[in-house]
């Protein structure tokens, strides 16, 4: 695969959820991500617009795993093109198969790693970072921060965008063999077991420094306790939000 | 109108806008979660403190709602944004009730962006069309039309709920009988609690 090639699709994979829709999804960010290559493959117009027309059906998958998918549906237009005329169609169907089969199974890694583990380990990151920057008098905390968690986060996710194409063609058919080689799980596993470090120093924190400021008292386990009952018993962060306005009022009128 | 309402808010508006089309639209970069919008919404604001805290209660409450599929979660960086603005301004609208008005207004913006995702089904369409007749997709038009569109809708939306809902607010806190107003103080305290409960919990879950 050419570098220039590959780039191009890489650059292009950014925008792939850029005309999102309920009908087809990521249809048009898909056909986008593979329009040079399709170029590339078929330059008689005829052949170029039928295969575009082909990938306008439905594709939807974690964008960050898109890649992979770019990279064995590239690699399966280019054997297509080969074939003669009469074996073509069988190719298409495999495309057709594959890309609905990609979609999703990408779409489970993708989304327990990237929106389940590294995104919240990334906020949690920033905010010990913050911690510790202050607590040190590091200048510019809150930017070196924020800069120190965006590095992490996208280091992770343009890898696998960028390395996921190349991925992608080499393996084609035997990419769910490569998925497992690269070990999700056991990386899903070792950023939670990061992330789960970083809330409990935060927690430990704004149990000895209160938040809202004063010093700490009883009420900061307490609040803590009942917030975790509520979020263990299925209550999200924003219902909790209520309930906690509820009996703040309660307490304001026992109060003095 | 202030030059606050007709020059400074539109600006801010608009940025925050800029940076929440990262959040679906293009790049998915994290630029536009509230732990990054909030801070810089608020050093333009002149108070990057207020950005940071109103930034990091809206991310602790938003980060383990994820875009899966056609779910819309409630839309952290315009909550995050309209939050801070709200605090901002003239017409600053004390913490305890911009936040969760910040929430509210995310809640609010969700409708919009579900109107959008069935409107860019037309974008499909024109593809299509000039697929046919031109052989091939004018993709300048499509993205500049898709993510145009969203941006300003979600500006609007930002100046909207900052420039008439600010006032009101506003207003509104001074009225407020004191129980209120200490509820309110009291759900703010506890508020950090909750973020960090739930930030544990996504880690226990599965870890």
């Amino acid at each position: 695969m050419e570098r220039g090639l590959h780039r191009a699709v890489f650059l292009r994979s950014l925008l792939i959820q850029a005309c999102w829709s309920y009908e087809g999804m990521q249809n048009l960010g898909f056909l986008y991500g593979l329009d040079p290559w399709l170029r590339r493959i078929y330059p008689d117009p005829e052949e170029y617009r039928r295969a575009a027309f082909r990938h306008l059906e439905f594709f939807n998958t974690q964008p960050y795993m898109a890649g992979f998918a770019f990279g064995v549906i590239g690699g399966l237009e280019e054997r297509r093109a080969r074939l003669p005329e009469e074996q073509r169609r069988a190719v298409e169907d495999q495309i057709v198969r594959m890309k609905k089969a990609m979609g999703s199974s990408l779409a489970a890694i993708g989304d327990t790693f990237f929106w389940g583990a590294l995104k919240p380990a990334c906020a949690g990151l920033i905010l010990l970072s913050w911690l510790v920057f202050w607590s040190f008098g590091v200048s510019r905390p809150v930017l070196l921060g924020a800069l120190l968690g965006l590095a992490c986060f996208n280091a992770a996710a343009l890898w696998v965008r960028w390395r996921g194409i190349r991925v992608g063609y080499a393996t084609q058919e035997r990419l769910p063999d490569e998925i497992q080689r690269l070990r999700w799980h056991e990386r899903v596993r070792w950023v939670r077991r990061l992330g789960l470090a970083a809330a409990l120093v935060l927690t430990v924190a704004a149990l000895v420094v209160p938040p809202q400021g004063g010093s700490p008292g009883w009420w900061g386990p307490v609040l803590l306790a009942a917030a975790a009952g509520a979020r263990a018993a299925g209550l999200s962060a924003v219902r909790s939000y209520g309930v906690a306005l509820a009996l703040g009022c309660v307490v304001a009128l026992a109060g003095p | 109108m202030n030059p606050w309402n007709l020059f400074v808010l539109p600006a801010l508006s608009a940025w925050v806008a800029l940076l929440e089309c990262d959040s679906v639209l293009v790049g998915q970069w994290m630029v536009s979660r509230p732990l990054v919008l909030g801070p810089s919404v608020g050093f333009l604001c002149g108070d990057i403190r207020m950005g940071l805290a109103v930034g990091t209660l809206c991310e602790l409450f938003s980060f383990d709602r994820a875009p899966v599929g056609s779910a819309i979660p409630f839309n952290a960086p315009v909550a995050a944004g309209c939050a801070v603005l709200l605090c901002a301004g003239p017409d600053a609208v004390p913490i305890p009730l911009a936040f969760p008005a910040g929430l509210a207004a995310g809640y609010g913006h969700r409708r919009a962006e579900y109107a959008l995702r069935f409107w860019r089904a037309r974008l499909t369409r024109d593809a299509a069309e000039s697929l046919e007749a031109r052989g091939r997709v004018d993709w300048i038009r499509i993205h500049l039309l898709s993510v145009g569109v969203h941006a300003l809708l979600t500006a609007a939306f930002v100046y909207a709920a900052a420039g008439v809902l600010g006032p009101g607010l506003s207003a509104g806190w001074d009225v407020l009988p004191d129980l209120a107003r200490r509820g309110l103080q009291n759900a703010l305290d506890a508020a950090p609690f909750i973020g960090l409960a739930a930030l544990m919990h996504v880690f226990f879950r599965k870890a």
